[in-house]
C-alpha cells in the first residue's frame, strides 16, 4: 500500500523534505511507517523523528500510540504546537 | 454562528466586534475580544517578524474542535476565531478570538478557554526571526497547565 507522509516546521527543515509518499506491506502500521521513512531519509532522521517531542497525526488525527494504516492515509510528523 | 478563519491578511477587530454584535441582534448581553500581537523582544533579543505555518485542513478541523467543546459547555451566541499565517512583522495582530453571550461570565470563560487551547491544539508553528538568526519557538509548559486546567474544571 501507499501513503503520504508530512513533516512540517523544525522537522521539515531539519530533514529537507516536506512529504514522502511510501510503500508499505500490507497490515502495518504507524511504528512500521517511521521505520520505513528513516530507512529512506538517513540515520540522522533517526534521532530526529524518534525524537520524544515530536506528534504524529493519521488523517489530520493526533494520535499518542501506534495505529494500523490503510492505503491513501495521511500521516503527519511535527513538533509541539505553537499557535495563539 | 461559529466562523473560523486563517489567513494571511490582517483582520479589522471594530469590523469584526460591529458584525458580530449584528449577528446577535437582542439576544447578545456580552462580547469578549481578545486579540494576541507580533512582540518585537523575547528571550533577550530583538525579533524582527514571526514566520507562521500551519497544517492546511488540519487546522482549521482543530480549531472547530476547540470551538465546538466550548459550545457544548458554555451558552455562546457567536464565535469568530481568525488566524493569521505567514510572515508578521512585530506589532501586527497574530489571532483575533470573539465570543457573543447572553451573559457575561459566558462570554470571559469561554475566550479565554479557547485562547488556551489554541496555544497547545490549533496546528501552527512559528517561526521568530531576528537580525541574523531565526529559530522555531518552543512550547512552554505554562501553556500546557492553562490548558489542562479547563480539561480538570470540566470534570468538578
Amino acid at each position: 500500500m501507499e501513503v503520504t507522509v508530512l513533516f512540517f516546521a523544525s522537522l521539515r527543515e531539519q530533514l529537507g523534505t516536506s512529504t514522502l509518499s511510501v510503500q508499505l506491506s500490507e497490515d502495518s502500521n504507524t511504528d512500521d511507517l517511521l521505520t520505513t521513512v528513516i530507512e529512506q531519509l538517513g540515520d540522522e532522521a533517526d534521532a530526529i523523528l524518534r525524537d520524544e517531542g515530536v506528534k504524529m497525526s493519521v488523517n489530520q488525527e493526533v494520535k499518542d500510540q501506534a495505529c494500523p494504516l490503510q492505503t491513501g492515509d495521511e500521516i503527519a510528523f511535527f513538533p509541539p504546537i505553537t499557535g495563539g | 454562528m461559529i466562523d473560523i478563519r486563517i489567513q494571511e491578511e490582517d483582520f479589522n477587530i471594530e469590523d469584526e466586534w460591529n458584525a458580530c454584535r449584528e449577528r446577535m441582534s437582542g439576544r447578545g448581553g456580552a462580547m469578549v475580544a481578545f486579540a494576541g500581537l507580533v512582540r518585537d523582544f523575547h528571550a533577550d533579543d530583538e525579533v524582527q517578524s514571526l514566520y507562521l505555518e500551519h497544517y492546511p485542513d488540519m487546522t482549521e478541523k482543530s480549531i472547530e474542535g476547540i470551538v465546538n467543546k466550548a459550545i457544548a459547555r458554555w451558552s455562546l451566541l457567536d464565535v469568530v476565531v481568525i488566524h493569521r499565517i505567514g510572515q508578521l512583522d512585530a506589532r501586527e495582530q497574530i489571532v483575533l478570538v470573539l465570543v457573543g453571550s447572553s451573559h457575561r461570565p459566558d462570554a470571559f470563560a469561554a475566550c479565554e478557554c479557547i485562547m488556551d487551547f489554541l496555544k497547545t491544539k490549533a496546528a501552527f508553528w512559528k517561526k521568530e526571526i531576528r537580525k541574523d538568526s531565526e529559530s522555531w519557538v518552543r512550547s512552554t509548559s505554562d501553556d500546557y497547565r492553562r490548558s489542562k486546567r479547563w480539561m480538570s474544571e470540566q470534570l468538578k
